[in-house]
């Protein structure tokens, strides 16, 4: 197949008035839900949903499209600004973002966040297109054995990112599996741990758990501790200008990011959280001084937000090529297709060659607006922060319910986020971390899934992990990072006993 | 000083609990074989797990120090109680005074703020939440409670 012969007609699609109409309302909205914190790309596109029976199939899906992509890039300016992240995907950007804030440096992170988003959605992007097919056949050899390896992989990978012990980072994984088994099982269709509430037969609402254990508990906490009225000052063009040790930090890590965030995208079942988690992992592992990372290292926002841009675009590879969506809101994505009579799988791409290429064109389009709008309106996004968090934190709360409401028209869920808001708000108090938590709760199902599968092929025999090459690869890998992150624990508390000793010698030796 | 690090010693104790609870709770569905989960095979592994990881976090806090915990008790309520307020109203009351409700109570959490100060942020929060759920992105609510 001749690709520039598909990008021809697939330009010809997306150019054309109405659908750059849409495509820009798509990644305009995409961006404005994205900075709102408590409002993001899963909560939009269920209300944009309905309104999409009305367009053409291809209008529509480049119209959701854009808001998943423009909801990417607007999702780490919350949490750089107000350290609440905008999209859970973004709750990385926390973690140096706001540090940078802190330090007056807010103009640098934002640009460089939309530099970074910009390579990172290019680079996934030519990975879309061109290695499609390739991708969706290494994706055809994963069984299931691959597939639940694949996603413990991920999930040791987030837990040790957890900035304590491994063993509170892996219970954080195991408490989300747990909260992801609430629901109807799949495969026996017995309703579990539902305590009777038939508003959670169909599982605890992803939107109102992300929200209570990332937004609720953080409004609590900052009420009284966030004082900075008329203070934040006021971003320049200059002081937007990144330095050039800033450049030379970021070109790594971003290319890297994109490289990580592209591959973990295509994956089925895992997606632009996995992506930015994992990227900001590496970045602090092959850094050569990991403790700038958590102060506002640029590399710690650049590489993430890379991972997670380039993740959303490679993500739509196994949601169009298998019917297989990555994340939630893939699912709706591929929900909207079928709404519109397209059935994605493996012959989407022969069968509806326009539909496929004119989405990869638009992308490119898209991508380009976002550019465009976000550093020039950089300046309005740093305005939230001068704001007082006063008048900005009920806003959040009333958004927040709001948002989780609009998901499945349903009171029980705003209830819902107060109770996860309450747990979320105990974790923080307590130290432990809420990403690991969330990873755990997406892929928990699935996981559990494959591994019935897994096991059922293999007449219960346990073995199959390791005797499969590729399934026993992720499985080392996995024990591999384990094993690392306990040994760095043991050096670390190793290390503080003899500094402590040595103090306690010195304090003898003064008196 | 003194303290032991409660901050792990709570946590590690309401894992257990919670891993234990998972694990005993899950007894009611079927276990299933290796090769033929049933739906509380999963669950039990699961909560088992987290149970020992929960010893695991607990344990050696017994023999460190660590910073004491610190609760903000006054503004976790208000929180609670303006989400409940908002959950409960918002379809009797209509969207307009559940905002204000919701709004108001929360804004009770910031000491510094005088009571017109309050009147005026969620009079805001109000208008702005209508103008983007109602206005912008026309969503279905019933703004008054006449309308309900």
């Amino acid at each position: 197949m001749d690709i520039f012969a598909n990008l021809a007609a697939g330009f010809d699609a997306a150019v054309a008035p109405v659908t750059l109409m849409y495509c820009f309302i798509g990644v305009l909205l995409g961006t404005l839900v994205g900075v709102l914190p408590g409002i993001g790309a899963l909560a939009t596109i269920s209300l944009l949903l309905p309104i999409t029976y009305h367009i053409p199939p291809g209008a529509a899906i480049i119209m959701l499209a854009g808001v998943y992509y423009g909801a990417c890039y607007g999702g780490s300016t919350a949490s750089i600004l107000l350290n609440l992240p905008g999209t859970p995907s973004a709750a990385v950007a926390c973690l140096d973002g706001y540090p940078m804030a802190k330090q007056g440096r807010a103009g640098v992170a934002l640009f460089m966040t939309t530099i970074a988003s910009f390579v990172g959605a290019f680079i996934g992007l030519v990975i879309l297109a061109l290695f499609t097919p390739s991708i969706s056949e290494l994706g055809l050899k994963f069984g299931p054995a691959e597939y639940f390896s694949m996603m413990l992989l991920g999930l040791i990978a987030a837990s040790t990112l957890a900035s304590g012990s491994p063993a509170k980072g892996v219970s954080m994984v195991v408490l989300g599996l747990l909260l992801g088994m609430v629901g109807t099982d799949v495969n026996s269709g017995v309703p579990r741990f539902d305590f009777d509430i038939p508003e959670l037969m169909d599982g605890i609402n992803l939107v109102a758990l992300a929200m209570g254990v990332f937004g609720v508990s953080e409004v609590i906490a900052s009420i009284n501790n966030i004082r900075r009225e008329g203070k934040a000052e006021r971003i320049t063009m200059r002081s937007m200008m990144p330095t050039k040790d800033d450049w030379k930090r970021s070109i790594a890590p971003m290319l890297r990011g994109s490289g990580v965030g592209s591959f973990f995208g295509a994956l089925p079942g895992t997606g632009s959280s996995i992506a930015s988690f994992m990227s900001y992992a590496m970045e602090k592992k092959v850094a050569k001084d990991p403790d700038r990372f958590g102060k506002g290292a640029i590399e710690g926002v650049t590489a993430p937000e890379s991972a997670n841009n380039a993740a959303v675009q490679t993500a739509f590879v196994p949601t169009l090529s298998l019917g297989i969506p990555g994340d939630a809101v893939m699912a709706l994505m591929l929900g909207a297709l079928i709404i519109h009579g397209i059935q994605p799988g493996p012959l989407m791409i022969s069968e509806q060659p326009v539909l496929y290429w004119g989405l990869i064109v638009s992308f490119i389009i898209g991508n380009i607006m976002l550019l465009i709008l976000n550093i020039p309106l950089i300046g309005v996004w740093v305005s939230i922060l001068r704001i007082p968090y006063r008048v900005l934190y009920p806003a959040i709360l009333v958004f927040i319910s709001l948002g989780v409401y609009s998901v499945n028209n349903n009171t029980f869920d705003i209830v819902l986020v107060a109770i996860i808001g309450a747990i979320g708000y105990a974790m923080s108090v307590l130290r432990f971390e809420a990403a690991p938590l969330l990873l755990g709760f997406i892929l928990g199902p699935m996981m559990e899934e494959y591994l019935r599968r897994a096991m059922l092929l293999s007449r219960g025999d346990p073995m199959v992990f390791v005797e499969r090459p590729i399934s026993a690869t992720l499985l080392a890998c996995g024990v591999g990072l384990l094993v690392w992150s306990i040994w760095g624990v043991i050096k670390r508390t190793a290390r503080e006993r003899a500094e402590e000793d040595a103090g306690t010698s010195a304090a003898t030796q003064s008196t | 000083m003194k303290h032991k690090d409660l901050q792990d010693l709570i946590g590690g104790v309401l894992l257990t609990a919670v891993g234990l609870f998972f694990a005993l709770y899950s007894q009611r569905y079927g276990f299933g074989t290796s090769a033929r989960m049933g739906p509380g095979y999963f669950p039990t592994v699961l909560g088992w797990v987290l149970a020992v990881l929960g010893v695991l976090v607990a344990l050696p806090a017994l023999f460190r120090k660590g910073p004491p915990v610190k609760v903000q008790l006054g503004n976790f309520l208000f929180v609670m109680a303006a989400l409940l307020l908002f959950a409960f109203t918002l379809r009797s009351l209509g969207l307009v005074a559940a905002t204000f409700i919701a709004s108001f109570v929360a804004s009770l959490a910031d000491r510094d703020i005088t009571w017109m100060g309050r009147v005026l942020v969620s009079a805001g929060v109000t208008t702005l939440t209508v103008l983007v759920f109602s206005v912008g992105l026309s969503m279905v609510l019933p703004l008054w409670w006449w309308n309900t």
